[in-house]
């Protein structure tokens, strides 16, 4: 053993006396990560030039004052997707960290009851929700934890614009007035709150593999052969490795839509700094850990077990009495920020809720359906098939049998237009649907 | 009490005045009288006996029932009998003040939440698991306490016979007295605390590590590194428990039992018969060799037979004759290498 004077001993700079509770015993520990609380102090997002508002600007990607042209670069660090994860610890799902720590408060919707952050002095606001401009400011609210990461703005309005432009044009299906709701002063962009799942699964299976059999049998004196499935017992198991996975953070946007728009590049994840926020909205998350990892487990094992069964289908294509087992492990999560336009537009008295993809600028959203152009195209495709079974079948019958051909082929030409018709309805439901 | 040495194995003793006999610590040899060491000191505290001589020799005659069949020689407990004796082994107990500074890793017990899913055909079914994990945290500190009773061995064999036999228990050690030693053999340390220090350096460092855990209020410790001075060391001389006993095999070899006092727990070499295993296969084998060519024989004579009903009758039993020598031919061969892998780590426990 060496031979040191404790005395003279110092701990080393990054520890930090941490408590002990045997005497004669003192204690260094590394110091913690900077205190969440400091790190989410209440911060101006004043211009230290001029005094007026600075606010984040996608298109310098700094903080930006548009009155004496202040430019303050942000020094947060990319971590993208080593951005540190959290296990599902008994402790983390219990206790969520809490505030929002730049200056805001809550904006509620008195209408649709949505929660928005907002900085002090955002007193009144368009809900992009439901278009009510009929909002209650609410203390922020203490339940939540702090997303650590977030993603920034990097569409300027002038791409957005173009991009939701090109969206609302698109489709024979909708209404051709629509490309003219789209301007960008009736979209918020706001940091809404996601949560990102990382797991591996293990999944067995075992099932009943039917395997064809060739049987040689006898009519009449003549050897005829059949072919017989048996049935064996086997099973088999396949892993599947999920990284980022999101899950929407609130229940106020459409599931649906936000996972159209979904495609964020992780590798962009940035640490959290105040200044990203600055002129831009925020919202907490109202759709807790617990609940988000339901769904998120629930996409990732069918995802597991879809890579089951086709593997038990490789085996001789006669699957039945399928069953799986998946264990997940290595399960963890992140709350992140991303960035995302949404806004909500009424036509014909319906609203809509359009969202873009702040980091892309890819765009998805619900679009009112013009129904009578959807009818047109039914009855168009329908009416071939009346036609050749009714105006040409029916006469036929008169003359020959094939007239009764001529009915069937129509017929069958009729369920294939419904069939037709039925998908176009349904992604005209799905257009049109959150 | 006489002091006595043991010239094979070189362990010393003192034993009741008279009463020399067989070395408890080799049973190989006659104890021989020896000087008295006036630098030895004397026991302080003795761990008492739970095991009487009865209890001993039971949990002896269940050691050497597992060791099955063939065993060498006689360890008939009344065998055993003439040869057991109530032992005292030393153990250091030492106490010193610590001056230095440490570092070391210390582990957090946490529980995460998982899940395991079953797909039974049309819906899932979800079962949460709690698994607990260790959070390992560094951790550097300056340490100022008196250790207590830090265990250190007092014997060069101490990695063998005394931790075959387990540890014991000492919180029912107390002061000794006369009436503990009276017809008993103490084993003297042959690791004084000069030789000892450097063995109870681990076992003092570990002790650190404990309190720095338990001062982190941490439920595990790891990678402990220690620097600093220790001062006042006290060597408190402990004696365990111990029965011990022996036997010769066939050839005459002596092999030794050792039994915790406070435990029953047994250690010692239980070698097989080596000739009996060899006569044993030799049985064997021959029966089955002598099987297989009788019922080759008949299978041949059975041949011309065939015709006639008792003809079938005959070549079956002489191919499972044959089959049934060949098998007995292999199977022959287990007892015997079991038995020789078995002394080989016999040898290992008590080398010859």
């Amino acid at each position: 053993m060496r031979d040191v004077d404790p005395d003279a001993w110092t701990p080393p700079a990054d520890f930090v006396s941490v408590p002990s509770t045997v005497d004669g015993v003192e204690l260094w520990g590394p110091r913690p990560a900077e205190d969440d609380a400091s790190a989410w102090a209440r911060q101006s997002t004043k211009c230290p030039q001029c005094g007026a508002s600075a606010a984040f600007d996608p298109g310098a990607g700094a903080l930006t004052c548009r009155f004496c042209g202040y430019v303050q670069e942000q020094q947060a660090r990319t971590v993208g997707t080593a951005a540190e994860q959290n296990e599902f610890t008994l402790e983390a799902l219990r206790q969520f960290e809490q505030g929002w720590g730049v200056e805001r408060r809550e904006l509620h919707c008195s209408d649709c009851g949505a929660n928005l952050a907002v900085e002090e002095g955002g007193m009144t606001a368009t809900c992009p929700f439901c278009s009510s401009n009929h909002v209650n400011l609410q203390e922020a609210s203490q339940a939540g934890i702090r997303p650590k990461f977030l993603i920034p703005f990097a569409v300027k309005s002038d791409v957005l614009e173009k991009n939701l432009r090109t969206f609302l044009g698109q489709g024979w299906m909708f209404p051709s007035s629509l490309a003219q709701l789209a301007k960008t002063d009736k979209f918020v962009g706001i940091y809404l709150p996601f949560w990102v799942f990382d797991a591996r699964m293990d999944g067995v299976w075992r099932a009943q593999i039917g395997h064809p059999h060739t049987v040689t049998y006898w009519e009449n004196g003549k050897p005829k052969t059949r072919t017989e499935i048996r049935w064996k017992w086997e099973s088999g198991g396949a892993s599947d490795t999920v990284n980022g996975l999101l899950v929407p953070g609130t229940t106020r946007i459409s599931a649906k839509i936000a996972q159209r728009v979904e495609g964020f590049e992780l590798d962009a994840l940035k640490e959290y700094a105040p200044a990203f926020l600055a002129g831009w909205r925020a919202m907490t998350y109202d759709l807790a850990l617990p609940e988000a990892w339901d769904h998120g487990r629930a996409r990732m094992r069918e995802r597991n077990r879809a890579t089951n069964e086709a593997q038990a289908q490789r085996r001789t294509g006669h699957v039945r009495s399928f069953t799986m087992t998946a264990d997940f492990e290595d399960e963890r999560w992140r709350y992140v920020l991303l960035p995302m336009y949404v806004s909500a537009y009424v036509y014909g008295g319906k609203t809509y809720q359009v969202l873009v993809n702040g980091q892309t600028g890819a765009v998805a959203g619900q679009k009112p359906v013009a129904w009578w152009r959807i009818a047109a195209a039914i009855a168009a495709a329908t009416t071939p098939s009346i036609f050749v079974g009714i105006c040409l079948g029916v006469p036929l019958t008169l003359f020959a049998g094939i007239g009764f051909a001529v009915m069937i082929v129509g017929f069958l030409m009729f369920l294939g237009a419904l069939w037709w018709g039925w998908g176009l309805w349904q992604r005209a439901l799905d257009a049109e649907s959150a | 009490m006489t002091p006595a040495t043991c010239d094979r194995c070189g362990a010393d003793h003192l034993v009741p005045d008279g009463e020399l006999g067989t070395c408890p610590t080799c049973g190989r040899a006659e104890l021989q009288a020896a000087e008295a060491d006036p630098e030895a000191g004397q026991p302080e505290l003795v761990v008492p006996f739970v095991l009487d001589d009865a209890a001993a020799l039971k949990a002896i005659a269940a050691h050497v029932r597992e060791g099955g069949w063939f065993l060498s020689g006689d360890t008939s407990p009344a065998t055993l009998r003439k040869t057991l004796r109530r032992c005292w082994w030393p153990q250091w107990l030492v106490d010193a003040d610590l001056d230095g500074v440490f570092s070391l890793e210390v582990g957090f017990d946490y529980q995460v939440k998982s899940n395991k899913e079953r797909f039974d055909g049309s819906s899932w079914q979800t079962v949460e698991e709690i698994d607990t994990r260790i959070r390992w945290e560094p951790r550097v500190g300056r340490i100022r306490r008196r250790l207590h009773n830090v265990e250190t061995p007092a014997l060069r064999d101490h990695e063998g016979w005394a931790k075959r036999v387990g540890p014991t228990e000492r919180s029912t050690a107390r002061p000794h007295a006369d009436a503990d030693l009276h017809g008993a053999v103490v084993r003297l340390p042959d690791l004084p605390p000069a030789s000892a220090w450097a063995e109870a350096l681990p076992a003092l460092t570990d002790a650190a590590g404990a309190l720095a855990r338990s001062g982190a209020s941490a439920e595990h410790k790891r990678d402990i590194t220690l620097a600093g001075r220790w001062n006042d060391q006290h060597w408190t001389w402990l004696l365990l428990p111990i029965w011990t006993a022996s036997y010769a095999d066939h050839t005459g070899q002596r092999w030794l039992f050792v039994v915790n006092g406070q435990t029953g727990a047994v250690t010692g070499a239980r070698p097989k018969k080596v000739a009996l295993l060899w006569l044993v296969w030799g049985s064997l084998a021959a029966s089955g060799f002598a099987a297989s060519v009788f019922g080759a024989l008949l299978t041949l004579v059975s041949i011309p037979l065939l015709t006639v009903a008792v003809g079938a009758v005959l070549m079956i039993v002489g191919i499972f004759l044959f089959v049934l020598g060949l098998l007995v031919g292999v199977f022959a061969c287990i007892p015997l290498f079991g038995g020789l892998s078995w002394n080989k780590a016999q040898r290992a426990i008590q080398p010859p």
